[in-house]
């Protein structure tokens, strides 16, 4: 019999935290499906979840330690670790080591990394990537409430009468969480939804109303609506003055933004914006959600004020089906703000006071914690850069790609003498940086607990062994910090000591003082952590009523919510004749991150397989550019390549760029180098969606698709992207390259081997297709020609390494029966692999429903990502046009 | 829904067998007038201009000659018989007029214009 079981545990992507009910069968872990018992989802789960097995294996992880390149085992290693921070310490002083943490790590690990960076080390320069996702909103939170508490509950969607999204695509960035909106319009058809994104996302499918603003004009929007609300006299004054201070100096910053003011300055029509304001004065559970598109701004902490004043002024706080909802992108970005792994944070919640430096003195018995807070996340890499941070740990996340002014964060890196990086992957842009590599587990392999959006704390399980040497993040500081000398502090046998430790302090000396304390969980057992269910915080036990806020006192000195004056502004820079574009980036629907796990599932490429722009119709007609045309985008601080898609989604004049891609899967990708380092003063979040870009179109005479067992030499290329094939079979390669490019030389390096090849040519076309063998394997094919859609599509490409062909057969991939299958469209519903041109066909055919589509090809019926899209085609489809007959 | 956004947006019009070869249809989409034009000499091709002439003043294009001017594909108005280019919708006779185009194309044996 083989050995067959179902755990429980987390998912490692976005911050909705859905459960998960793992299937592993001898050591394998075969599938995942939503667990039904879990708060967050209550079973439903998205394709990037859902494609969680497929991301799985020993391929490309880092299985061993190294030091400048070399295996070593882990004693080394971790003597290493430890002699140099020392060193550098007692050379340099504690705040000469710096630490870069991630959303990523569970709050156990968070926990160990901050308790030795600031607690033992003694430098306060410990900042983590969710500096560049939420530190805004964590900072709007403090200011208006005194605690970074999000006040409202995932169930609040479902009680809305209106639903305003903001800054948010929660279609493909929160898909389980969009889902749940779906499904509390579909039961109350009175609730109203309003998109306000500069791009018509997909999260409009549901919109009543979607307002298209200009970028970045969002504070305008929102401090004009306080004014409307206080001139029509829709703020309730008793709320107001029972349970808030600041609302005369909050609403006399706002005096001049009348309706007609902020349509100017946000570019919107006056009838759709008093639409929105006359929607949201009168509707009493109004939830405003938003994201990245608030956050990520020079002036994101006053946009979140702006949108609390809001509903500080209308009492919709604390209140069923009301509330200001910040949603995080990470899975565990919550569990580390509790920690306090932010610069500007000690622990627990706290800041950097005197008394608080005192109290974790005490707890943690060190003489040695950090005074004053560290360096937020440019800063820091500004630091590394200029040499006052001699050594930094990096663990779980990827800042040469996700750092804005991303060149300027790898070349201090790569002249950093101290890289140590910790991860699960072995070759990132960021690791390509590091002096030391520490084999991390991964997701599945590691265990601990997370926090999710609505603060309910839930456990990541371990399902598999750790392949290779990997170990435990916790661990692995643990005992680098035993080795530097501080043993007893860092003495923890399990990560369940070390939760108990986290909940423990979160409780020490807190007397009320502290919204975050979990201490009723400090002496959990083996059995009690093992089996532990998701419990929301403020914790039963200690909380004194139904909701965070509900009585109307907040965590302030005078107990009242504070409404902040912020002056309505635009994004730091504007588009010039020089950059004429304005560039927002963010995800796409199947990608995560910097796509190191996501990469190596082959279905989660398909929906989108290269690095590309999206602009408009008129924007690309400007600048002589077609669908799929290579282009480069550049700004002041870099130039990358990407691939033009067309989208009428899209206003004029603003392109979007995914995240996503970096210097393992494309040529020249990363979106972030062209991004300045311009921050948000208070949070120090980095301004990532309003760059001014100008893009220009790459002649490319020759384009190529290359499937091959074995990454190639593309060092000759134009351009490339490269994916991974199912089943860990290859790459496939989409690339550019010039006229003379010479495939037989290709050939002739690109294997030790020499491989004996079939070849038709067109000369006319630079139509050039190859197959190369050895023996009896396909080990490489090059479909390559002057006009791009000319080539095979991805669907067929990645069929090749699955077809059993006799020797006879490698002409059928040339030019036979096989080559002439090689147009199936792209895929639109990743679970059930359903391409674009299948879905046309059956609307066309009669199949012009949701339900029916369902019924015919399955596609949407699982996870319901690609609902909006399925939406939009059948819009398309749908005849349209009268014909008038005039014969 | 909606949306301040001044946009574009893909409409399928009629079906590919609607079309006549060498010559014109008119279609109402979304309240305007279109004139679709279909040729096959080299592949299946599909043609959209706005139907109005705008020097006879009147909704006709669709029901103009279409012909090979020095390698541009034209329609004569049947009015004045003023020529206009299919893919730039540029007057050959007076640089200064002009009629919308449309990018249109054949999908799944259906005509679909993009507004």
């Amino acid at each position: 019999m083989a050995n067959t079981c179902k755990t429980k545990t987390t998912c490692p992507y976005c911050g909705v935290g859905c459960g998960i009910e793992a299937t592993v069968k001898d050591n394998r872990l075969i599938a995942v499906t939503g667990d039904a018992s879990h708060p967050a989802n209550l079973g439903k789960l998205c394709v990037k979840g859902t494609a969680l097995n497929e991301t799985m294996g020993e391929h490309g992880r880092l299985l061993a330690p190294q030091i400048e390149g070399v295996e070593v085992n882990w004693p080394t290693a971790i003597k290493t670790v430890a002699a140099k921070l020392n060193a550098i310490r007692n050379q340099h002083g504690p705040a000469a080591i710096g630490f870069y943490l991630s959303g990523q790590l569970l709050t156990e690990d968070y926990y160990v990394a901050n308790k030795l960076a600031k607690g033992f080390i003694g430098t306060g320069n410990v900042d983590t990537n969710s500096r560049l996702c939420m530190s805004s909103a964590v900072a709007g939170y403090k200011r208006a409430f005194g605690s970074d508490a999000v006040p409202c509950n995932y169930e609040d969607i479902d009680h809305c009468d209106l639903l305003i999204i903001t800054g948010s695509n929660a279609a493909w960035t929160h898909p389980v969480l969009y889902q749940r909106m779906v499904a509390a319009k579909n039961n109350n058809p009175n609730m109203k939804v309003v998109v306000i994104d500069p791009r018509r996302t997909a999260s409009c499918d549901i919109a009543d109303l979607h307002l298209s603003l200009a970028p970045g004009s969002d504070s305008y929007l929102f401090n004009g609506l306080l004014n409307y609300l206080s001139v029509n006299k829709k703020i309730d004054r008793d709320y107001i003055n029972a349970h808030t201070e600041g609302f005369d100096e909050a609403i006399s910053a706002t005096d001049e933004l009348n309706v007609e003011t902020v349509a100017r300055n946000s570019q919107l029509n006056i009838d759709d914006l008093s639409t929105f304001y006359k929607w949201y004065a009168d509707t009493e559970k109004t939830i405003t959600f938003y994201s990245m598109g608030i956050n990520q701004s020079a002036t994101g902490t006053d946009k979140c004020n702006a949108i609390i004043n809001c509903h500080l002024a209308t009492g919709r706080i604390g209140k069923l089906g009301a509330g200001p909802f910040s949603i995080t992108g990470q899975p565990n970005a919550m569990g580390g703000r509790e920690v306090g792994g932010l610069a500007n944070m000690l622990a627990a919640h706290m800041d950097y006071s005197v008394e608080n430096v005192d109290l974790v003195s005490q707890f943690w018995q060190s003489d040695n914690v950090s005074q004053q807070p560290g360096l937020k996340a440019i800063d820091l890499f500004d630091a590394v850069a200029s040499g006052e941070i001699k050594a930094i740990w990096i663990m779980g996340t990827n800042p040469v790609v996700s750092m804005p002014n991303a060149d300027k964060v790898k070349v201090a890196l790569e002249n950093c003498d101290t890289v140590i990086v910790s991860d699960c992957i072995e070759h990132t842009d960021t690791t390509a940086t590091a002096n030391i590599l520490l084999p991390a587990t991964g997701w599945g392999e590691k265990s601990g607990t997370v926090t999710n959006s609505e603060r309910c704390i839930s456990r990541q399980r371990t399902l598999l062994t750790a392949p290779g040497t990997a170990k435990d993040d916790w661990w692995i500081i643990s005992q680098v910090a035993q080795q530097m000398g501080f043993v007893e502090a860092f003495s923890y046998q399990s990560v369940r000591e070390v939760f108990n430790e986290h909940a423990a302090l979160s409780g020490y000396h807190n007397n009320g003082n502290r919204l975050f304390n979990i201490s009723a969980l400090s002496d959990l057992t083996d059995d009690d952590y093992e089996n532990f269910e998701p419990q929301q915080w403020p914790l039963a036990e200690s909380r004194n009523k139904t909701r965070l806020f509900a009585d109307g006192i907040f965590n302030t000195d005078s107990g009242k919510g504070q409404f902040v004056s912020t002056v309505a502004q635009l994004p730091k820079q504007e588009s010039s004749s020089q950059y004429p574009f304005i560039l927002n980036t963010g995800r796409m629907r199947d990608q995560w991150h910097t796509m190191t796990r996501t990469a190596r599932a082959a279905r989660l490429l398909d929906h989108t397989e290269q690095p590309f722009a999206a602009l408009n119709t008129a924007s690309a007609k400007k600048y002589n550019i077609e669908q799929n045309d290579l282009i480069s985008v550049s700004s002041e601080y870099g130039k990358i390549d990407v691939i033009a898609r067309i989208d009428d989604n899209m206003a004029t004049s603003e392109l979007f760029i995914p995240i996503h891609w970096n210097q393992q899967y494309a040529s020249n990708g990363r979106v972030d180098s062209l991004v300045a380092p311009i921050a948000d003063a208070i949070s120090g979040q980095p301004e990532f969606k309003a760059t001014p870009v100008l893009l220009e179109k790459i002649t490319v005479p020759r384009w190529a698709s290359i499937v091959s067992h074995k990454k190639i030499d593309c060092s000759q290329f134009i351009y490339w992207s490269c994916s991974h094939l199912a089943d860990n079979q290859g790459y496939l390669f989409q690339a550019a390259v010039d006229e003379l490019f010479s495939w037989q030389d290709f050939i002739a390096t690109s294997s030790n081997d020499s491989l004996a090849y079939e070849h038709f040519a067109n000369p006319t076309k630079l139509d050039e297709r190859f197959i190369c063998y050895t023996e009896k394997n396909l080990e490489l094919a090059i479909y390559s020609h002057s006009e791009q859609q000319q080539l095979p599509q991805r669907n067929w490409l990645q069929s090749l390494f699955q077809k059993s062909l006799l020797g006879t057969s490698y002409w059928s991939m040339l030019t036979g029966d096989e080559y002439s299958q090689k147009n199936s469209g792209r895929n639109i519903c990743s679970c059930f692999k359903v391409s674009e041109e299948k879905i046309i066909n059956a609307i066309y055919n009669g199949a012009d429903s949701l339900p029916q589509l369902g019924i015919e090809l399955k596609c949407g019926t699982n996870c319901g990502s690609c609902i909006p899209e399925l939406n939009q085609l059948i819009a398309r489809c749908s005849l349209n046009g009268k014909l008038l007959n005039w014969a | 829904m909606q949306s301040t956004q001044e946009k574009f947006s893909t409409i399928t019009v009629c079906k590919q067998s609607d079309l006549i070869v060498n010559s014109g249809i008119n279609a109402l989409v979304d309240g305007q007038q279109v004139a679709l034009f279909y040729s096959t000499t080299a592949e299946p091709k599909v043609y959209a201009i706005g139907n109005w002439d705008p020097i006879g003043k009147a909704n006709v294009l669709s029901r103009g000659i279409v012909c090979d001017i020095d390698g541009r594909l034209t329609v004569a108005s049947p009015l004045y018989k003023q020529h206009f280019d299919l893919i730039t919708g540029k007057c050959l006779e007076d640089s200064e007029v002009s009629v919308p185009v449309y990018d249109a194309s054949i999908v799944v044996q259906h005509v679909q214009i993009k507004l």
